[in-house]
């Protein structure tokens, strides 16, 4: 026993020393590129530990985590939305959910600033922030009966605060959903490879729909396999296409076109029954997905490649020319997905609770799925820092700064410091089937050119490197466009359910009238955003991707909230830090980066400052840069003060929902009001056997 | 004879996929309703266009 104890406890002291050495060798490397090992190690090793003693830590001295207490799924089994499953696979469904585009996009915009600094947010973020947050709210669902984080929040905090969380939701849900297609425009734009790719998978969706509808009902696997089948074919018909003169000039399209393309399809997808194209799209990003990070972790692990990107670039100081920013607070909130993302607190109390078979298989789903969605993160950051410096720069930075020939992208990359040969740019785009890589902003083209590196040279010669490169593009598309219509039909949902109260009928949800019109309402308001990022000079990302991470960290914030509010009403004050240290940190990031994305006098990083350039030039008689026409200059300030008001109103979200909270908090802890928890009781006579013999 | 391992079984294996797309699983409802003797049991299409909907009308089934 004492020997056994001394054996683990050495064993654990030598884990936590290797990841602390393999932190140190990333931190001291200068010059020389580091091998990716080392990324992975100390990542490995950080999850290792803090799973170990930090999530024990919460599900015993917190929560008190009872295997015999019955959970929803044993109470109320009903075979539907209750159902007792076994942990690995509630962890499995719990994963697939919560992994979307958003760890993939994030590591790979931050990248800018080295690796470091990603590195260092993504590991110590996940295991001290994301992972407890989604713990905390899986826990507090399951002893809730699975209740929404939106109802928690009102419960807990009160009306205020549960009302806040609806509309940040929904809002959440516009900027995150233009920002998505936007990554997806830039990866289509002048591509008709990629374009053709995507838009078969639509038929192919279709097909299957009809497949499980009518010719084999509910045999998803066969029809999933189909789906897989027919996208490799998909894949090859691109390259087809992309090759003949006379079919190439349809499908290269232009932003503009692309962006309204995405527009009329996504209100197509959301008033479509489901099981006609969401459904089967659905099933097959989700088996595209989990096999691409199977994949990527394999092709990782077999190359060990070495990171050409700097630990840390010059561009901390906020010159960045992918997004403007200082390192504190934007790093931040570039990469929610990955190291705390408020989004999964939808799902930590919407599905999973109820499929829970034992209140402890908790901490595996919750703090263990989160550490795994943190490793595709770390791994789509080493995707991106395999490219040398040059080239993700020329792939990622607008055209605004770079240029659109190879050669002024050099020149370009040389005056941020770092070297890029036009003829390697050139050579690269034609090895991948494109004509050009150059701004390609987003994330997508510059994950798939470090995948297609990865596994071209992991699995054979350069040959197959325009396949993979596609075939990485069409992966993140699938299900960019999976989340764009699953959003635009719940966003839907939500937009009439706040309506009904305003006019009743619209709130009527098979009523053909008021589906139309709110699909129209809710594609128009994230359709606006997706127009002005394509018609953005400085790119559209710079000006999107900081409102989503403010947004997606808000919602972060209501989590924290309704966490910490749990552990106060479960007496557990003493161990609010848990909750309160990454609240506290997530308040003060996203404070800022609000701030400074409203109010900073640079008009690269200010909305208003950009506006103001804007207006000072078009009363000098000037146009402005990216505008052709005095009434388009006017768009990009209306455009510009519309994106400081949405900063605004979730900054001024966050603030109501802190008070909320601290003015519950304090009641309850000044014993003004009595700390009485909205948990199903658990008297202790009660068994699971009893419970399943009623 | 040799004994498959429990876990290599397709028909398992199958089944752990399906559950972690979030395929529901008529099979188990079935069993379930049979035990409690409920009056009304849907048949396997009714049981999957009825979870079909109940998936995608709240935010909680899809992240980013």
């Amino acid at each position: 026993m004492l020997r056994s104890r001394f054996l683990s406890a050495t064993i654990w002291i030598l884990v936590a020393m290797l990841g602390a050495a393999s932190f140190a060798w990333l931190a001291l490397s200068r010059g020389e590129p580091v091998s990716a090992a080392w990324l992975l190690t100390a990542a490995l090793c950080s999850y290792a530990v803090a799973y170990r003693f930090y999530s024990k830590f919460i599900a015993s001295r917190i929560f008190a985590l009872d295997a015999e207490r019955p959970t929803p799924a044993i109470r109320l089994e009903d075979g539907r939305d209750y159902v007792p499953t076994n942990r690995w696979i509630v962890f499995g469904h719990h994963f697939a959910a919560i992994a979307g585009p958003g760890p993939l996009v994030g590591p790979t915009l931050a990248a800018q600033f080295g690796f470091l600094p990603s590195a260092l947010w993504i590991i110590v973020g996940v295991a001290l922030g994301g992972a407890v947050q989604d713990f905390v709210i899986l826990a507090a669902s399951t002893r809730r009966d699975g209740r929404s984080l939106g109802r928690m929040a009102k419960d807990e905090i009160g009306t205020v605060a549960g009302f806040t969380a609806l509309v940040a939701v929904l809002g959440i849900m516009v900027v995150l959903i233009s920002v998505l297609a936007l990554v997806v425009v830039n990866a289509l734009t002048s591509s008709p490879w990629g374009t053709v790719t995507i838009a078969l998978t639509i038929p192919i969706a279709l097909l299957m729909g009809v497949y499980l509808r009518w010719l084999r009902p509910g045999r998803v696997l066969e029809a999933s396999a189909i789906g897989v089948v027919l996208l490799v074919l998909a894949l090859h018909a691109g390259r087809f296409v992309a090759e003949n003169a006379a079919l190439a000039p349809t499908f290269t399209l232009s932003r503009q076109t692309l962006a309204l393309l995405i527009i009329g399809y996504g209100f197509a997808a959301s008033v479509l029954p489901v099981w006609m194209l969401l459904a089967p799209r659905d099933y097959l990003s989700a088996f595209v997905k989990i096999g691409v990070v199977i994949a990527l972790a394999i092709g990782i692990v077999v190359v060990l490649p070495p990171l050409q990107m700097p630990a840390i670039t010059r561009f901390v100081d906020g010159s960045g020319p992918i997004f403007a920013g200082k390192v504190f607070p934007f790093a931040f909130i570039t990469i929610a997905c990955g190291s705390v993302s408020g989004f999964h607190a939808l799902i930590a109390s919407g599905t999973t609770p109820k499929l829970l078979e034992h209140e402890t298989d908790a901490r595996a789903v919750g703090y263990g799925a989160m550490l795994m969605e943190s490793m595709v993160a770390v791994m789509a950051l080493i995707a991106a820092c395999v490219l040398t410096p040059g080239v993700y720069f020329a792939i990622n930075a607008p055209a605004a700064l770079l240029g659109t020939t190879p050669e002024a992208a050099a020149s370009a990359v040389a005056r941020w410091g770092f070297t890029l040969d036009p003829e390697q740019m050139r050579l690269l785009a034609r090895q991948v089937g494109e004509s050009s890589l150059l701004s390609r902003t987003g994330g997508a083209p510059s994950l798939a050119v470090g995948m297609a590196h990865l596994f071209s040279s992991a699995l054979s010669g350069g040959g197959a490197m325009a396949l993979w490169y596609h075939f990485a593009i069409m992966f993140e598309a699938l299900f960019i466009l999976t989340t764009l219509d699953a959003g635009t039909r719940v966003g839907r949902f939500m937009l009439q359910d706040l309506g009904r109260h305003v006019w009743e009928p619209f709130g009527r949800v098979s009523w053909y009238p008021a589906v139309l019109l709110s699909s129209a309402i809710f594609v128009a308001m994230w359709g606006h955003f997706l127009y002005q990022g394509v018609r953005d000079p400085l790119g559209g990302i710079n000006s999107l991707w900081p409102l989503f991470g403010i947004s997606n960290q808000l919602l972060a914030a209501v989590a924290l909230c309704v966490g910490t509010t749990v552990i106060i009403k479960m007496n557990r004050a003493r161990y609010a830090w848990v909750t309160l240290v990454p609240l506290g940190w997530l308040a003060v990031v996203t404070l800022t980066a609000g701030w400074q994305k409203i109010a900073s006098p640079d008009p690269k990083l200010g909305f208003l400052a950009h506006a103001r350039s804007l207006a000072e030039a078009l009363a000098s008689g000037r146009l402005p840069a990216g505008a052709k026409t005095a009434a388009e200059a006017g768009r990009l300030i209306f455009n510009d003060r519309l994106d400081a008001g949405v900063a605004a109103f979730f900054m001024i979200a966050v603030v109501v929902i802190l008070s909320a909270s601290a003015r519950e908090w304090a009641l309850v802890l000044r014993g003004r009001k009595p700390a009485r928890s909205t948990e199903v009781p658990f008297p202790a006579h009660v068994t699971r056997a009893a419970v399943a013999g009623d | 004879m040799i004994r498959v391992p429990r876990v290599l079984r397709v028909r398992d294996i199958a089944r752990a996929l399906s559950a972690i797309v979030g395929i529901p699983d008529y099979e188990n409802y079935l069993r379930l309703a049979r035990e409690r003797q409920q009056a009304d049991v849907l048949t396997r299409e009714q049981f999957m266009r009825e979870r079909l909907t109940a998936r995608y009308d709240r935010p909680g089934s899809r992240c980013c």
